[in-house]
C-alpha cells in the first residue's frame, strides 16, 4: 500500500523558508556571522531562542558596532562575545569557533583563552583566530602585542583543523611524548615559527594530514618530514639564506606560492600527484622556480607559470634525465610571444602524456630576456602525441594568440576540443568559443560574434 | 571511491506525486539516503521518495548529476551552482527539504548559505518581510529581547 497524503501538507500553497523546521533553520544561521543569528531573535517567537544553539559560532570584529574609540570597541566586543556564550544553550555542542578580533592589549589575553576552552569543552572541532583581520587595523604607530595561543589546550578536545592567523604559537615543551592525535589540519598565516616548531609540531600531531604555513617568519633549515602528511600548502616567505626540505612520504599535493629559499630539496615524493608552483614572474625569481621545477619530474598533474624557455640556454639547461612523464594534466600560465612558444614546445617535448592543458593569463613583470637567435630562427614545432582537450582562458584574439591557435590546431593531432574563453568587457560577458574536431579539420560548433571558421 | 560511470546501473525513483525518474546510480547514490538503500539491497523499483514532489526531485538529480560529473573542475562547479540557486523562494524551500531528506550535504549546504546570504546585515523588519514572518511579539517581548542583546541591534 502506497501512503496517501492526508492534506497534512498542502501542495498549493506558496512556502516560505520560515516553514522550514527547526534543525534546518539552525543549519542556515550556522552559516551567518553571530551577530546576524542573534538579531534573528527579533522575528518572531519560532526564532527567538534558536540562536542559541547554533552549533557554528563566528565573532567578526570587522562586523561588530563600533564604539567612541578603539579600545571602547574591543571591550564591548569582549563582553559580546562572553555574553551570547553564557546565554548559549549550556549543553548544546559547538562544532566550529572563528574569531576574528584586533588584539591590541594583554588585558584580553584571559578572555580569548576562555572563548577557547569554551569550545573546546564543547567538542570543536574547527578553530579559527585570526588577529590580523585586515590592514586597516595595523597602522604603524600600533604597537606590536601578540596573542599567545595555548596550544597545550588542544589536548583535552576534538580539534581537527586550527587555523590561527598573526598570534603567536605556544607550544609545549613535551610535544613528542604526549602527542596531539586529533589534529589532521593545521593552517599557520603570520606566525613567528623556529625550525624546532615546525618539527616539533609534526611530531606532535602525528596524524597530522594538511599543513599551510603562509607568511611565517624565523624558519632557517626548515624540514618538513611527516609520515601522514597528505597535502602542503607554503606561500610567502622571502630567505635565500634558508633552506627547505620535504620529507613526507604520502605527500600527494604540493602548493608553493613565492616560497623563495636558497635550497629546496624533495625526498620519497614518490606519492606526489598535484603540484602548483607560483612565483612573481621577474627576473630574480626565476632561480627559485627553475630549482622548484626540477623536482617535479613524477607529478601527473601541474600548474605553473611559462618560464621553460629559459631552460633552452645551455647555462640553465635541465638534465636530459628530467622528463615529466606521468603529466596528463597541465594549467600553464603563459603569454605568447616567440619565447613563450619556444617554451611551449620544450616543455611539450617533456611531456608525452598530457591530455589536457588549461591556459591562463601570465602577467609579466620584467620583460623576458631574449632567446637565442638560433632558437627563434627554428620553426615551432609542437610534439603533442596524446594532448586531447585545450581551455585558453582569457582569449582576446591578439595576432599572437592566433599565430598559436593555428600552431595548435596543425599540430595537436590528437585534439578533440578546444575552448576559447573570451574576457568579460564591463558587465558584458560571452560564452565561450567552443572548437571541436570534425573528419574534415577543425570547426565551430558554439560561436559568439566573432566567425573563426577555418 | 565513487562508483565509476561505466558501471553505473539505472535506478528508478518515484515522486511524492507519482512521477518515475530515470537515474543512473552513481548519480543517485549522491544521496545518502538512496546510497543506504542501495549498499543495503533494498533499492526496490521504484523508489517510493514520499517527501519529494517530481519537479523538486528533477532539480535535485539535476544537481547530483553535475556534482558526479568527474571532469568539472571545481571553478565550473562553482559557477554553475551560483547559477543553479538562482530562484524563487518556493523552489528554494523545496530544495532544502529535500537535500535534507535525502540527506546530501553538499547541495544542503550549497542552499543554506544562499539563504543565509539573503538574510545577513538585515534588519529584522526587512528580513520579516522577504521570508513572510509574522511578528507574534508583543511590543514588551520585542523591548527585552533587544535589551538581552543590546550589542546585536545597535
Amino acid at each position: 500500500m502506497e501512503e496517501q497524503s492526508n492534506g497534512g501538507e498542502d501542495s498549493t500553497k506558496i512556502r516560505s523558508l520560515n516553514d522550514c523546521p527547526e534543525d534546518v533553520l539552525l543549519h542556515i544561521l550556522s552559516f551567518l556571522p553571530t551577530i546576524d543569528a542573534v538579531r534573528t531573535s527579533l522575528l518572531s517567537r519560532k526564532w527567538r531562542n534558536l540562536w542559541s544553539s547554533i552549533p557554528s559560532l563566528y565573532f567578526s570584529y570587522d562586523l561588530f558596532p563600533p564604539s567612541s574609540s578603539p579600545s571602547a570597541t574591543c571591550r564591548s566586543f569582549a563582553d559580546s562575545v562572553d555574553r551570547t556564550l553564557i546565554l548559549r544553550y549550556p549543553h548544546s555542542p559547538i562544532l566550529k569557533l572563528r574569531l576574528d578580533f584586533d588584539f591590541k592589549d594583554y588585558l584580553y589575553t584571559s578572555h580569548i583563552d576562555s572563548w577557547i576552552r569554551y569550545a573546546i569543552n564543547h567538542n570543536a572541532v574547527e578553530l579559527d583566530l585570526d588577529f590580523f583581520i585586515d590592514r586597516k587595523y595595523h597602522t604603524v604607530e600600533t604597537q606590536h602585542f601578540s596573542y599567545d595561543f595555548p596550544f597545550a589546550a588542544l589536548r583535552t578536545g576534538r580539534v581537527r583543523v586550527l587555523k590561527l592567523c598573526h598570534c603567536d604559537l605556544y607550544l609545549p615543551n613535551n610535544m613528542p611524548t604526549e602527542p596531539f592525535p586529533s589534529l589532521r589540519s593545521i593552517f599557520l598565516d603570520q606566525i613567528p615559527l623556529t625550525d624546532e616548531m615546525v618539527s616539533d609540531l609534526i611530531i606532535g600531531c602525528p596524524n597530522l594530514e594538511s599543513l599551510t604555513l603562509e607568511h611565517c617568519y624565523a624558519m632557517k633549515d626548515l624540514k618538513i618530514r611527516g609520515s601522514k602528511i597528505k597535502e602542503l600548502y607554503l606561500r610567502y616567505f622571502y630567505c635565500d639564506e634558508a633552506s627547505l626540505e620535504i620529507a613526507c612520504p604520502n605527500l600527494r599535493l604540493l602548493n608553493m606560492k613565492a616560497f623563495e629559499v636558497g635550497k629546496y630539496s624533495l625526498k620519497n615524493s614518490s606519492a606526489l600527484v598535484e603540484a602548483y608552483v607560483f612565483f612573481l614572474h621577474k627576473m630574480d625569481c626565476y632561480v627559485y622556480w627553475s630549482k622548484v621545477v626540477r623536482l617535479l619530474g613524477h607529478v601527473k598533474l601541474l600548474s605553473v607559470q611559462n618560464w621553460w624557455f629559459k631552460l633552452l640556454a645551455p647555462k640553465d639547461a635541465i638534465p636530459g634525465s628530467f622528463v615529466l612523464k606521468n603529466l596528463t594534466y597541465l594549467e600553464l600560465q603563459t603569454g605568447y610571444s616567440d619565447s613563450d612558444l619556444l617554451g611551449m614546445a620544450a616543455l611539450f617535448e617533456l611531456a608525452p602524456n598530457l591530455d589536457t592543458m588549461i591556459l591562463d593569463y601570465l602577467y609579466k613583470i620584467s620583460n623576458d630576456e631574449s632567446v637565442p637567435e638560433e632558437c627563434l630562427n627554428k620553426p615551432i614545432n609542437f610534439c603533442l602525441p596524446r594532448l586531447r582537450q585545450v581551455k585558453i582562458n582569457d582569449f582576446r584574439r591578439t595576432k599572437s594568440q592566433m599565430h598559436f591557435l593555428d600552431l595548435l590546431k596543425v599540430q595537436g593531432v590528437a585534439l578533440k576540443k578546444i575552448v576559447l574563453v573570451i574576457p568579460k568587457v564591463g558587465d558584458t560577458s560571452y560564452p565561450p568559443i567552443v572548437l571541436v574536431r570534425h573528419p574534415r579539420g577543425v570547426k565551430v560548433v558554439e560561436q559568439s560574434s566573432t566567425k573563426l571558421e577555418e | 571511491m565513487s562508483l565509476s560511470p561505466s558501471t553505473s546501473k539505472m535506478l528508478s525513483l518515484k515522486s511524492s506525486d507519482g512521477k518515475v525518474l530515470e537515474v543512473e546510480e552513481h548519480v543517485a547514490v549522491l544521496c545518502e539516503t538512496i546510497k543506504s538503500l542501495v549498499e543495503d539491497g533494498c533499492a526496490d523499483s521504484p523508489i517510493p521518495l514520499a517527501n519529494v514532489d517530481g519537479a523538486t526531485l528533477g532539480n535535485v538529480m539535476e544537481w547530483c548529476k553535475k556534482h558526479a560529473d568527474q571532469k568539472a573542475s571545481a571553478d565550473d562547479l562553482e559557477d554553475w551552482d551560483a547559477e543553479f540557486v538562482e530562484r524563487d523562494q518556493g523552489e528554494l524551500y523545496h530544495l532544502i527539504m529535500a537535500a535534507n531528506y535525502l540527506n546530501i550535504k553538499g547541495l544542503l549546504d550549497l542552499i543554506c548559505q544562499k539563504v543565509a546570504d539573503m538574510i545577513k546585515g538585515k534588519h529584522p523588519e526587512k528580513i520579516r518581510e522577504i521570508f513572510n514572518i509574522e511578528n507574534d511579539f508583543t511590543p514588551e517581548q520585542q523591548e527585552q529581547i533587544r535589551k538581552d542583546n543590546s550589542w546585536a541591534f545597535e
